[in-house]
């Protein structure tokens, strides 16, 4: 694929992948496994990622992938995004489309995903920035649950218990996943541009802002025990929002965040499409489309709630695995042969 | 048969025996004879006639380059050649003992006056219009760029029509990229007989089944050299008024000279505000829709309880109340444009108020449905070009229907087909919805702002940004 990327759409990229789907979700498992320690693990987390981000950008030549691991981040990309489509079928089903048939729903997802793929591959890399005003507004009307917070929940912060570190730890990653996209676009920047140091800090200072206030508020606007009750506290935040002109406020954030994760699938599919055709292929348009129905037939089975409980519970290790262990051995391994990518 | 004889014949016969053609016998110098051929309808005999005076005169002083003036030149007969000529509304002398012919481009062409444009209404700034006539189109643009940089090339499109028409650029300014991909799609058109702008339009673009119209089309000479400067081919045609300009953005169809030839902060304003009313044009209808069939509760208590009241008595869904409203617009809207302009007012009238009146009393649709089309069409005729504003009106309509089957899951889905499209389309090659795809900040601001000094720049080329991130035009009116 005749692609270059320029740093902007790079880190805008990354970030979409690593925002889009789990933004309204994924503090509840923090917060939970981490009480009220959550906002501390959750820095501490951030710093591990940084670091990794700083690794990867001094190895990700190493990060050479062969057949074999190819299918492999393929599957798990599949499996992965049908996971994801799956969760935006149940989260529009639980909040605003409880009518609506859910195969509907997992049908438009993918057949926008296929029709962004199908044109020319800028449009994927692209799409993301029409999303940069209305992720500000998500965070701007978020702001309005100023005066709702409760500072004292952040304290007492325990910071002596192992496991409860390791699990907000490694409950993190939700915010984090999606990293080892580093690895597949960084060989496609344009040559000549610098990523390591201010570039890189600053992407990373963002995304972790961005995180933060969401950790942070909803830690402050709900109660240990609340928060188990609230598989979406961001949109539940939204929701207590009285403004004078809509009574819901939480339809538009939901739809927000809907359009913010179809995004993140077209991009699931353009990485797809990055490896899958990294060698000539006959029927490029062919492979897409089947990597489209598959996914559109996948999530059908994970639709109820004790599967999607399931995942939900159980993806965090998934995710640590296939973004943070495997890209480290496939580096070192990899380094230790000197095979690095052309 | 003699020679000449048999030669009258044969040229009747080229030219299918027209009433209009004149083909004559004539004396010539030193008691030859020559033969005169012209379409009466395109020449001015008089005026051939005073310029065979002037050739006979200088044939009996024996000049050596008698034929040479700045009308008439002599060559070798061809037959194919002459018949060319004289389609083109020249006159030729055939010579048939010298096998040459003289050829007299004295062309009475019809031509009408320059008049401000129709649909391209302005407030300050020049009132010149473009007419149907190539000559006097290059003499307002060249009146209006004093320098040879800006190059003008002619070619013929259609292989039955021969019409004469040119492609404008400045050189130094243009990307070579852009002049060739030019040249290539001009090279490549296939067209018998050519009679329509919208012709060459579909032959140029390069998405003829997209709404979007990839190619400006103006008829002010001022709006042709704003564009020329800032490195755009602009083609124009010896039939039509209208100039084709490319490549554009999508931005480029909500400017206008107005913007630039008032006030700073007046020209940003009405920019932002015509930039809005896309929004409002598009998805207002398709807004109403969702919100009264799918989520009433978006709305706060006391709006919910009178679009309650107002929409529990009307019989139709929403989709429909929407689009018969729609419709009853664009009827109006038609048979505006067809009738003669006084009437054309007077069934404006009738149509809005009057039929707008009753279809609330009868129960048909709803107060609030009117309010939102009014809105909606006031918003569409907002975008000062024509074809844009034709694109918008019809866009509205799928996301209504999807609106009217998802609700916002609908609409949604459309935005995202629609900016999909958007920034997949390019105008020659080049991207149409710069500068936000591919992103340059710093130019984005000129989407919105009209700034005190234009600096004429060159668009961006491809969806990969340049090293240096120059801000890009998107100011030309």
């Amino acid at each position: 694929m005749n692609v270059s990327l320029s740093k902007a759409q790079f880190f805008l990229l990354l970030f979409i992948i690593q925002t889009g789907v789990v933004y309204i979700a994924f503090q509840t498992p923090l917060i939970i496994n981490s009480q009220n320690s959550a906002w501390l693990i959750f820095i501490v987390a951030s710093v591990i990622h940084y670091g990794l981000l700083l690794l990867f950008e001094r190895y990700y030549r190493y990060f050479y992938l062969n057949v074999f691991f190819r299918w492999v981040y393929q599957i798990y990309w599949l499996l992965l995004t049908a996971a994801l489509i799956a969760y935006m079928g149940y989260v529009l089903a639980s909040w605003v489309l409880p009518q609506t048939p859910e195969w509907v729903v997992v049908v438009m997802i993918v057949a926008l995903s296929l029709y962004a793929n199908l044109v020319r591959p800028e449009t994927v890399i692209n799409i993301g920035v029409m999303l940069i005003p209305i992720i500000l507004l998500f965070v701007i009307f978020l702001m309005l649950a100023v005066p709702d917070l409760t500072w004292s929940n952040l304290f007492p912060i325990e910071w002596n218990n192992t496991k409860q570190i390791m699990e907000g730890l490694i409950h993190s990653t939700y915010a984090y996943f999606g990293i080892e996209m580093y690895l597949i676009y960084r060989p496609f920047l344009k040559q000549d541009l610098q990523v390591k140091g201010k570039p890189l800090l600053l992407y990373q200072l963002v995304i972790f802002m961005f995180y933060f206030i969401s950790v942070l508020f909803t830690q402050m606007f709900f109660a240990l025990e609340e928060i188990k009750l609230i598989p979406e506290p961001i949109t539940y935040i939204l929701k207590s929002q009285e403004v004078t002109f809509v009574k819901r406020l939480d339809i538009f954030f939901v739809y927000i965040w809907l359009s913010w994760s179809i995004v993140t699938v077209m991009i699931f599919g353009l990485s797809f499409r990055v490896l899958y055709l990294s060698k000539k292929r006959k029927h490029p348009k062919w492979s897409i489309f089947i990597y489209h129905l598959l996914l559109a037939i996948l999530p059908l089975f994970v639709m109820q709630f004790q599967r999607i409980e399931l995942v939900k519970n159980s993806l965090h290790y998934v995710l640590f695995v296939f973004t943070f262990l495997l890209p480290l051995v496939i580096i070192c391994w990899n380094k230790w042969r000197g095979k690095s990518v052309s | 048969m003699d020679k000449v004889e048999y030669m009258m014949k044969s040229l009747q016969k080229a030219f299918y025996h027209s009433s209009d053609l004149t083909v004559r016998q004539v004396d010539w110098h030193e008691g030859n004879t020559a033969i005169l051929c012209f379409y009466a309808s395109l020449v001015d005999a008089k005026e051939v006639q005073k310029v065979l005076d002037t050739i006979y005169a200088r044939l009996d002083t024996d000049k050596p380059f008698w034929s040479e003036t700045l009308i008439t030149t002599l060559e070798n007969l061809a037959l194919p050649q002459a018949i060319e000529r004289v389609c083109q509304g020249e006159t030729v002398v055939i010579l048939p003992e010298t096998r040459k012919m003289l050829t007299l481009t004295i062309v009475n062409e019809v031509r009408r006056n320059l008049e401000e444009p129709m649909n391209e209404h302005i407030l300050r700034g020049s009132h010149e219009g473009l007419i149907e006539r190539a000559d006097t189109n290059l003499a307002l643009i060249r009146k209006r760029v004093n320098n040879p940089a800006l190059v003008v090339k002619s070619f013929l499109i259609g292989q039955q029509t021969k019409t004469k028409a040119y492609y404008l650029y400045m050189d130094g300014v243009i990307q070579q990229e852009t002049l060739q991909e030019m040249e290539k799609r001009i090279a490549a058109i296939n067209i018998d007989y050519f009679y329509s702008i919208g012709q060459l339009s579909d032959a140029l673009e390069d998405s003829v089944l997209s709404p979007f119209p990839q190619l400006l089309n103006t008829e002010h000479p001022d709006r042709v050299v704003a564009n020329l400067v800032e490195g755009k081919v602009v083609v124009m045609t010896n039939i039509s008024p209208s100039a084709l300009i490319g490549p554009v953005t999508f931005f480029s169809f909500y400017q206008t000279p107005d913007d630039y030839n008032g006030r700073v902060v007046v020209g940003s304003f009405y920019k932002i505000v015509r930039l809005l009313s896309f929004i409002t044009a598009v998805f207002l209808p398709a807004f109403y829709i969702a919100v009264i069939s799918f989520h009433f509760e978006v709305l706060p208590l006391e709006l919910s309880n009178q679009v309650k009241n107002d929409v529990n008595n009307i019989p139709y869904r929403p989709l429909i109340e929407a689009l018969i409203l729609e419709i009853i617009m664009e009827l109006i809207r038609e048979s505006s444009i067809r009738l003669p302009q006084s009437v054309g007012q007077t069934i404006g009238i009738v149509g809005g108020l009057v039929i707008g009146d009753a279809i609330v009393s009868a129960g048909l649709v709803s107060n609030l449905m009117v309010i939102v089309v009014a809105l909606t069409a006031i918003s569409s005729y907002v975008v000062p070009s024509v074809e844009l504003n034709s694109t918008i009106r019809m866009l509205r309509f799928p996301f209504m229907v999807l609106a009217s089957l998802f609700g916002f899951l609908g609409i949604v889905v459309g935005v995202i087909i629609l900016l999909i499209h958007l920034i997949s389309l390019t105008s020659l090659k080049q991207p149409y919805f710069s500068p936000i795809i591919p992103f340059q900040p710093k130019a984005v601001y000129k989407i919105f702002l009209r700034w005190p000094f234009i600096k004429p720049t060159v668009q961006v080329t491809s969806f990969q940004l340049p090293k240096d991130e120059h801000a890009k035009n998107e100011d030309t009116p």
